[in-house]
């Protein structure tokens, strides 16, 4: 039986004296695509976190990759891309494209971290992934919103990681952008690699979506969409839930976007 | 000022004046605080660097008493930065729980910056008064030998971390979250940032005075925001605006007849506003 992806056993997570994870328990066996979906405050990123050793449960236990993301730290952190939420990165200091993707390979490497002709041509080809190869000398706070997204998600896979882990990438995302990244997900998930995303709407990501995670503190669902994506798993946990019925297809507005 | 400004021979005899060659040098050593000032604008944090210079107050008070008890116990200045750096560092990490705290935390230090320097003050000889209040308004000319050495020890250990460390910085700078993420020890990182900015803030505070210390410690920076759009450019602007702010305002002093430090503050002043003036105008004009 080979090792899961993720493994995640009855882990509860209290930030400032508040509990914020409560015995959430899940695996992910092999490469997929993992929705994560929940009311603000339930988690989400606390537990994008969890994964990548930067939150300590005091009970339970969490394995990444068969490794153990607060003891094997030094091992992981190659292993896995992240992208944060957009209001996380400073706006105000003024870098160029090509030192924001650079910087998902150097802080990888130990102290004095020296960049390489190697290190070059691996952020070079990320950005390129990404379609946004001619922006590499511009710089990265006179860029639109969604090429932002774009050369943050070009840095998370600079070192080419085994599980990438998305929060809220999409959010404010014109249509077109969506329709971007949801190509190079689809890419990426053709080439194995494993995709957590936290996001308020699940929608825009239903094709490619293996499984629904439901947070809300503790673990409400977690399953195939056409099994979590249903009114009476959902109405509990969204109260203002709504269902849109078009083109035979039905969309689920979950009703809990940030402000 | 007529007969002073009369003949370049002034000018030259001034270099050679030993009071005015240490205040060149502690200009000199003074603007090596420009990069980490320009790092920690970036880092949102730049106010808090004048508010911690309060602390050498407090730090040089308890210096001079323990030098006055103990002639061997050394440099008031070594005091003044374990000071600044102790401030710097719980200033840092209480405000990680927010900007109330944060506050709460500054006016703290500086109450008891102010009473160590009220209570020390009052039980110490006229002479060592002195040197405790050169802390609080200073004047660039009086600088000793000893000083100057102070300075450039401890500007230029400040300089080298903020050289070898430069990458980290920035990285936390533009993505904390992220750069821990990738293994870097985030934690360590900013508070190396704040020890080292507080080692520039006590190096101001000892060539400028506490009250004059902002006119180093955050314009230059802040008059590099105005002029420069790459980091690089910025960290030039800050140390170039730092140095013609030093040299320009020990030329006034010797010029005019008034305090070094506060014509220092006058050129700073003076640059800034014009610089802010020149990018008023650039703007309407677009």
């Amino acid at each position: 039986m080979s090792t899961p992806v993720i493994s995640v056993e009855n882990a509860s997570v209290r930030l400032d004296g508040h509990l914020v994870l409560e015995d959430v328990s899940f695996q992910v066996e092999s490469p997929a695509f993992i929705t994560v979906v929940g009311p603000n405050g339930a988690g989400k990123t606390t537990l994008l976190k969890l994964l990548l050793g930067m939150v300590k449960p005091f009970k339970g236990s969490v394995k990444v990759l068969g490794l153990n993301p607060f003891t094997d730290y030094g091992r992981l952190r190659g292993l896995v891309g992240y992208v944060p939420q957009k209001d996380r990165v400073s706006y105000e200091t003024p870098l160029r494209v090509s030192e924001v993707v650079l910087m998902g390979i150097v802080l990888r490497k130990s102290f004095p971290r020296v960049v390489s002709k190697d290190d070059v041509e691996s952020a070079r080809r990320a950005l390129a992934y990404l379609g946004m190869e001619e922006h590499w000398g511009s710089f990265f706070n006179e860029l639109s919103g969604g090429q932002q997204r774009r050369v943050l998600i070009a840095r998370a896979l600079a070192s080419d990681p085994l599980l990438l882990l998305l929060d809220e990438v999409f959010a404010g995302l014109d249509s077109e952008s969506q329709e971007y990244l949801i190509n190079v997900f689809k890419k990426l998930k053709e080439r194995g690699r494993t995709i957590v995303i936290v996001e308020h709407e699940v929608d825009p990501i239903m094709e490619l979506t293996d499984r629904i995670l439901v947070l809300n503190r503790v673990l409400c669902v977690y399953g195939d969409p056409s099994v979590v994506l249903s009114e009476d798993k959902l109405k509990p946990i969204y109260p203002c839930l709504k269902t849109v019925e078009r083109e035979g297809r039905r969309f689920f507005i979950l009703g809990d976007k940030h402000a | 000022m007529k007969e002073r400004a009369g003949g370049s021979s002034y000018w030259v005899i001034s270099m050679l004046d030993p009071f005015v060659l240490r205040a060149i040098l502690g200009v000199f050593f003074a603007s090596f605080s420009a990069p980490i000032s320009v790092i920690m604008l970036l880092r949102g944090a730049l106010y808090i660097t004048p508010e911690v210079s309060h602390a050498a107050l407090g730090g040089a008070a308890v210096g001079v008493l323990i030098q006055a008890l103990l002639p061997a116990a050394g440099d008031p200045f070594v005091f003044a930065i374990v000071f600044c750096v102790a401030t710097s560092i719980i200033v840092s990490r209480v405000g990680r729980s927010g900007q109330q705290a944060l506050g709460m935390m500054l006016s703290v230090s500086l109450a008891v910056s102010v009473m160590l320097y009220a209570i020390i003050r009052s039980y110490l000889p006229i002479d060592r008064r002195i040197l405790v209040d050169s802390y609080l308004v200073s004047d660039l000319l009086l600088l000793s030998e000893m000083d100057v050495l102070s300075l450039a020890g401890a500007s230029t250990v400040a300089l080298i971390v903020t050289i070898m460390f430069y990458r980290e910085f920035i990285y936390i700078c533009f993505d904390m979250e992220t750069a821990e993420s990738f293994g870097l020890k985030t934690g360590l990182y900013d508070s190396l940032l704040f020890t080292v900015s507080a080692i520039t803030a006590a190096v101001v505070a000892r060539t400028m005075g506490i009250l004059l210390s902002v006119t180093l410690l955050v314009i230059p920076a802040a008059v590099s925001r105005l002029l420069a759009r790459r980091i690089s450019m910025m960290l030039l602007a800050s140390f170039t605006v730092e140095v013609i702010s030093g040299l320009g305002g020990i030329a006034v002093s010797l010029l005019y007849d008034i305090p070094t430090s506060g014509a220092i503050a006058l050129v700073s002043i003076m640059l800034f506003s014009a610089c802010y003036l020149f990018k008023l105008v650039l703007k309407k004009q677009k």
